[in-house]
């Protein structure tokens, strides 16, 4: 079977991916090669359906009640703190959290912006939920959260609670077409409270994900890791 | 189809109860506390048992369930119904997480915390009949593994529960990389030969 050109070396690279046995670069690339391959794409499929009962196979324990108090209360206060609407406050101005101003006032001013936004006749845009990579919360306190709102072929990622780059690195900015990270050349640093808003350069038509990985300062020409955050645009 | 007409309001507990994960996801996604907290109790039992059968102590295992249920909460706009069952999902999630966990810890001879042993202690009694059908899968699951060649299920459980990467188990074994990929292949294969009859595993 002669399906994608690339696809004679990949055959038992799939079960070693859906056992989560390929390190970060392979994965990262065998990721994007399934994305294009579809004998390698149906092959995931049907392994996966296998690792899917692992978890059912090792011995079932009861989980302690005390954690079930503690996530429910962690969820409400979540709740309470109107989590999503103050989300869209950092989204419209993320100075507001590197200045610290208090929840309410964040949530107020982000309502006054997106009037403001809207009497501009920026236009209709879209909010695209980016996966984070766990890898991305070594030393947070709350899970990342990215999004990418598109206006167009325009794009702006926005981040709320990412820790930091870690010591030497920082973070940068890919547009991935046809299964290719390219570069940007934008590179970026969360404020202090772990927000930023990026502009995505160039136009987004045509390309099938914006991604985040952690480089050295400087930045780099390729990707050295899987994608930290990886916002998939539809085709 | 509208599952909620009057959602400010929210559905009743008891009719929360009654229904199907994924029409629960759609009511977490509004931040409907009650949807949360019966999607928690349907699966926060394999949860933390995956997670401690990975981290192999119970505080890591807690910390990796919390975390995966709060992320669900968080974002569960990213559940897609079409890529499988949130208990799949959720389960993944804790897999990604627990191997994380394990990793960061640096426990890199990977030796059990002080703290083994007590899976025997916790180990639970099953109360409803959920939990009973889950059991006796579980014991058709251990079945269908252990009938394996002990070679193809030790890469799968390096891998899946050790969190060792194919070069890691090559070295481990001694054998060669290909060689250690063609045994997870053969051994999935397998795997899901053995439980399709069952329609634990769907056909495709
Ligand atoms: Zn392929």
């Amino acid at each position: 079977m002669s399906g994608h050109p690339e696809h004679t070396a990949r055959s038992d690279d799939a079960a070693a991916y859906v056992l989560g046995a390929l390190d970060g670069a392979e994965a990262a690339e065998f990721g994007a090669h399934v994305r294009s391959c579809p004998i390698c794409a149906a092959e995931v499929a049907r392994l996966s359906s296998a690792v899917a009962v692992l978890p059912l196979a090792v011995t079932q324990l009861s989980a302690p009640t005390s954690l079930r108090r503690r996530v429910l209360k962690e969820a409400a206060s979540d709740a309470r703190d109107g989590q999503r609407t103050r989300m869209r406050a950092l989204r419209s101005w993320p100075r507001f959290a590197q200045a610290g101003l208090s929840g309410a006032f964040a949530l107020a001013a982000g309502i006054l912006i997106g009037a403001l936004l809207l009497a501009a006749g920026r236009g209709p845009s879209t909010v695209i939920r980016a996966t984070v990579a766990s890898a991305a919360a070594w030393h947070a306190t709350a899970e990342p959260v990215a999004e990418l709102e598109r206006y167009g072929n325009r794009g702006q990622l926005i981040v709320t609670r990412l820790p930091a780059a870690p010591a030497g690195k920082v973070y940068e900015l890919w547009i991935e077409r046809d299964g290719v990270a390219h570069a940007t050349n934008v590179l970026f640093e969360p404020t202090s409270s772990g927000a930023a808003a990026v502009d995505v350069p160039g136009d987004l038509n045509g390309a099938s994900a914006v991604l985040v990985t952690a480089e050295r300062v400087g930045g780099a020409k390729v990707p050295t890791m899987a994608p930290l955050i990886d916002a998939p645009l539809a085709a | 189809m509208t599952l909620l007409p009057t959602h400010r309001e929210g559905p009743s507990r008891a009719g929360v109860r009654e229904l199907a994960d994924e029409e629960l996801m759609g009511l977490v996604r509004e931040g409907e506390m009650a949807a949360f907290e019966v999607i928690y109790d349907r699966h926060s039992r394999v949860a933390f048992s995956l997670a401690y059968r990975i981290c192999g102590t119970r505080s890591s295992a807690e910390d990796v369930v919390q975390e995966a249920f709060l992320a669900l909460w968080r974002s569960g706009a990213r559940y897609d119904r079409t890529r499988g069952s949130v208990r799949t999902w959720v389960l993944g999630i804790v897999h990604n997480r627990a191997i994380d966990a394990l990793r960061r810890n640096v426990v890199h001879d990977r030796r059990r915390a002080s703290d083994d042993g007590i899976a025997e202690r916790l180990e639970a009694p099953e109360r409803t009949d959920a939990e009973v059908a889950q059991r006796d899968e579980a014991r058709e699951i251990r079945v269908a593994l252990q009938a394996l060649p002990e070679e193809q299920s030790r890469v799968i459980e390096l891998a899946y529960y050790g969190g060792f990467t194919h070069t890691e188990i090559a070295e481990m074994l001694n054998a060669p990389v290909g060689t250690i990929k063609g045994r997870m292949r053969l051994g999935l294969e397998k795997l899901r030969g053995a439980l399709e009859g069952s329609g634990m595993v769907t056909a495709r």
